[in-house]
């Protein structure tokens, strides 16, 4: 059995130890994973733990959850995946991870857009029309890309408050942007392809040539002055506009998929 | 001809897919000499993939896009789609009247 303690922070910011957990599903059957009492979880946290959950369930894996009774109470939705568990060697039906309170939506979606998320994330935080129009622009653009290249049977869509930013983003676990850009481009490495990924007129797809898609999310993150993560393969890129720094990696473990992450300041 | 967009695509104004399909539609009309009007009424379209497919690849359709351009009649458009579909038919080097 492994045990794994999750970081005080569940979010965007530090992925290698999910993709670690990840990794490990590989090799053990049987998972325990601890959270503190001091756990926070942003936006993009509830969205990992249900694509973690998801792979568990996916691979069999036993899952002892160890979580304090206030964490419990403050997050809900630990308690709504704990009593998941029961659920082996199958993949939960995508609706029981469904998830709403006052700052958080969350939606697990199979091969097809889910624009019932898309208008509810622009109906129910409190934003102006030039940022209803960016949220829906970045979703909807996020979606397509996953819809179209991923190749995955879900994806996890996911927007929420945090902190006066709106958080919001799209993760899948189908085919990550450098194995995907591989039938077409040669880079040196992942991180070179993710790159290349957000350059305008890249693309893989033989009809209805496009690529615009991560252009356009990049763009609205900058006029915003907001932060854009892209996680994909082993390399991650982060750009934070407000500063104009950013940091292009690589990863200790490998990313079976793409995780795009927006934040927006309010 | 008139489309209404939202009476015709919704929930899907979004998708390549949608957009190719209108493509189509629109490119009929002006294979014919026809004007064609669109009319974006209570539509927040925000998308990339619809307005690139649907309308600025016209431009991949013609060779003298520009003066077909002239049948396609945009009504109703939101302000920030406006801005959007300018600056992706600028990019196909389509001049559209907005």
């Amino acid at each position: 059995m492994l045990t794994i303690d999750f970081p005080k922070e569940i979010g965007d910011s530090r992925v290698d130890s999910y993709l670690f957990i990840l990794e490990s599903f590989l090799t053990t059957k049987h998972v325990q994973l601890h959270f503190s009492t001091k756990t926070k979880i942003s936006p993009a946290g509830f969205a990992i733990l249900a694509c973690l959950f998801d792979k568990a369930c996916e691979l069999g894996i036993r899952i002892d959850w160890n979580i304090p009774q206030s964490l419990k109470r403050q997050y809900p939705y630990l308690q709504q995946l704990s009593e998941m568990n029961g659920v082996k060697q199958f993949m939960p039906s995508v609706q029981s991870y469904d998830y709403e309170d006052k700052h958080q939506l969350l939606n697990v979606g199979e091969t097809a857009f889910n624009f019932g998320f898309i208008e509810r994330c622009v109906d129910k935080f409190p934003l102006d029309e030039d940022l209803q129009f960016d949220c829906k622009l970045i979703l909807q653009e996020l979606m397509q890309n996953t819809i179209s290249h991923a190749g995955g049977e879900r994806y996890y869509a996911y927007a929420g408050l945090w902190n006066e930013e709106i958080h919001l983003g799209i993760l899948d676990m189908g085919v990550s942007i450098p194995t995907k850009l591989q039938q077409k481009y040669v880079c040196t490495d992942d991180l070179e392809y993710i790159l290349l990924a957000m350059k305008e007129g890249i693309t893989t797809r033989r009809r209805r040539v496009g690529g615009l898609g991560l252009t356009h999310f990049k763009d609205v993150l900058k006029n915003n002055a907001g932060k854009l993560t892209i996680i994909s393969g082993r390399a991650q890129v982060r750009y934070y506009f407000q500063t104009r720094k950013s940091q292009k990696s690589f990863l200790k473990c490998r990313l079976p998929g793409t995780w795009c992450c927006a934040r927006i300041p309010l | 001809m008139k489309i209404e967009i939202k009476k015709e695509f919704y929930p899907d104004y979004i998708s390549r897919e949608a957009g190719e399909k209108l493509r189509q539609k629109v490119a009929q009309q002006l294979q014919q000499g026809s004007i064609i009007e669109l009319d974006f009424a209570d539509c927040m379209i925000a998308s990339t993939s619809f307005f690139d497919e649907g309308i600025a690849k016209l431009a991949l359709e013609f060779d003298d896009v520009n003066e077909k351009a002239k049948l396609l009649k945009i009504k109703n458009l939101h302000r920030r789609d406006r801005e959007l579909l300018l600056s992706l038919c600028k990019k196909r080097i389509f001049k559209i009247f907005l």
